[in-house]
């Protein structure tokens, strides 16, 4: 299917976006599609982050619109069943397992106690074998390594069963072969029809595996394939300079 | 498998049943007058005994020992609650100040009262009492949430925890300076600690505030589970952070505050029986923890009861001995 048939999974129109009282982007138009891997670039303190937590509704401050799936007025709960949100920063979660951790992604679908039933069940079973983790699905995450404890955040985004998830960094606090597998990882997501949109700074990384690549420069978002993007990104972190 | 089994969940909680009625009949037991388990046994379920255990047991240390399990669990329960918000192992009613907020307004009223005629021997002066409490805990808790929303570092809200803890004892301090000697001795008693105060007629007042504050406590169950994962999961998981909060607060407030109106404030507990609980289930899931948990807090607070009456001592001199061990060994396993 061609790049623009699929449909729009999330729209910026006209968004301009702050962060302590720095504008970070102004009066950005982007369209997201679905079934696509997108990496979103920048320089440290360019917005990636800001605009990522805009669009998980972390963050509100900001004019223009975010659509989401032809809405731009959701509810949280109905926002929970459309976006999962990945972060970067390792919690300590004390006696938490892996189990219980993916199944808490199962939390926008059950009842008010969090009772899991069959269905939710096979759902986080499935997202544990898909980051991999099922042998270590009764250990507790905080004696995991970072690469699995990033992995089994991402299996409670998968739980969570949303068309869309976005990834804070998550190949931060990773070594080479853990940031391929969980670049990997993502494509595989992005392959069975999920919007999957990460910010990163591995640029290589980037421009081999995803389909899209967002660069925030300037004040701008700059978006195509990576192809289209190279002399872009190029440019912006001065790499003809070195 | 991703759950656990749930049959050492069930053994776990039936041992821990058991032990907070063997615990029960123990605390009732033992006394200034040494009475028989087997006559003690008697008087509860109304058999034949004689008169003078009867009144003993019934009017004396029925209600006492009520009130332990009352009090163990709801400390318990709200520091549970509180280290789950907070996201802090150490952080419980008494580190937060919580206590400490009740303690100021129960002063207030009992030493600043004292001269405007308020009595302590009506019903209505302990429920002026409690409202006191809540109001006092209350204010605490919106004022340390508003804190750790500020400075995001759970050192700095501990640290100004143990502030208001301090400013408040030195407010404390300066009451009972300039206090009449009756409210005074009254105010000195409250502080020390005590499960005996409450009469028969004050149980149900107490019983049913912390009734309350247990029903909010199970409707938050679910919430506390999202908030262990920090704001940002919890809001895009679909969780009203602002709602959740208040929830849990009006359930500690009830809880807490309830307890430290009618027991003065009593240390400890809340702050290391939630760890005891997540040690003996090995889970981080409140649907397993908060019932854990009310069963071991109504369980150690009868032991302590048990233990001050036997030593006559005040029982959160026993909590604290109790408490202070357990405390540091968290602080050693975080390491």
């Amino acid at each position: 299917m061609d790049n623009n048939q699929k449909p729009i999974a999330i729209e910026l129109r006209h968004l301009s976006l702050g962060f302590k009282g720095r504008e970070l982007l102004t009066d950005v138009s982007a369209r997201f599609r679905a079934g696509e891997l997108t990496a979103l670039l920048g320089r440290n303190g360019a917005g990636k982050s800001t605009l990522l937590r805009a669009i998980a509704g972390l963050n509100r401050d900001y004019s223009g619109d975010i659509v989401i799936e032809g809405s731009s007025s959701l509810t949280p709960r109905e926002r929970a069943r459309l976006i999962a949100y990945v972060a970067t920063r390792r919690e300590r979660l004390g006696e938490m397992t892996v189990g219980q951790l993916v199944a808490l992604g199962r939390a926008p679908m059950t009842n008010w106690l969090g009772t899991l039933r069959e269905a939710d069940k096979e759902a986080v079973d499935e997202a544990i074998a898909t980051v991999g983790l099922s042998e270590l699905a009764n250990r507790k995450v905080d004696s995991l390594s970072d690469g699995e404890a990033q992995r089994a955040m991402i299996a409670r985004g998968i739980a969570q069963d949303t068309p869309i998830m976005l990834l804070d960094e998550p190949t931060s606090f990773l070594d080479l072969p853990s940031r391929e597998t969980l670049a990997c990882l993502l494509k595989d997501i992005a392959l069975k029809g999920k919007t999957v949109i990460f910010t990163t700074h591995e640029l290589e990384l980037a421009q081999r595996y995803c389909d899209r690549i967002a660069l925030i420069d300037s004040q701008r978002l700059l978006y195509g394939s990576p192809v289209e993007m190279a002399p872009l990104i190029n440019k912006s972190f001065n790499l003809n300079l070195i | 498998m991703t759950l656990r089994p749930t049959s050492r969940t069930t053994t776990l909680m039936g041992l821990l049943a058991a032990a907070t009625l063997l615990l029960f009949i123990v605390d009732m037991a033992s006394g200034s007058v040494a009475l028989k388990f087997t006559d003690v046994a008697r008087a509860i379920v109304g058999a034949d005994c004689p008169e003078q255990v009867r009144s003993i047991v019934v009017e004396l240390r029925l209600p006492k020992a009520i009130m332990a399990m009352a009090a163990g669990s709801a400390l318990a329960v709200s520091g549970l609650q509180m280290q789950t918000v907070f996201r802090n192992p150490l952080a419980g009613p008494y580190v937060l100040g919580i206590s400490s907020g009740a303690s100021l307004m129960v002063a207030l009223l009992m030493l600043g009262g004292s001269a405007l005629g308020f009595s302590l021997t009506s019903n209505l002066g302990w429920l002026g009492i409690a409202g006191a409490a809540w109001t006092g805990s209350a204010a605490v808790l919106l004022m340390m949430l508003a804190f750790s929303r500020k400075f995001n570092d759970i050192m700095v809200v501990l640290v100004l925890g143990i502030m208001i803890s301090s400013g408040v004892g030195a407010i404390v301090q300066i009451l009972q300076y300039v206090s009449a000697d009756d409210a005074l001795k009254n105010f000195v008693i409250w502080t020390m600690g005590s499960l005996g105060n409450v009469t028969l007629e004050q149980l149900p007042i107490v019983l049913g505030a912390v009734a309350v504050g247990f029903i909010l406590a199970v409707a938050a169950i679910k919430p506390l589970n999202l908030m262990a994962l920090g704001d940002d999961y919890a809001t895009t998981m679909g969780l009203d952070l602002r709602r959740s909060r208040m929830l849990v607060f009006a359930s500690t407030t009830l809880l807490a505050g309830t307890i430290t109106a009618f027991c003065g404030p009593i240390g400890f507990i809340g702050l290391a029986l939630p760890h005891v609980g997540r040690m003996l289930t090995s889970t981080a899931d409140n649907r397993i923890l908060l019932p854990a948990t009310t069963l071991i807090g109504a369980s150690t607070m009868l032991a302590c009861d048990a233990v001050a009456k036997t030593f006559t001592l005040p029982v959160n001199s026993v909590t604290a001995i109790v408490g202070i061990p357990l405390i540091i060994w968290i602080i050693i396993r975080n390491r």
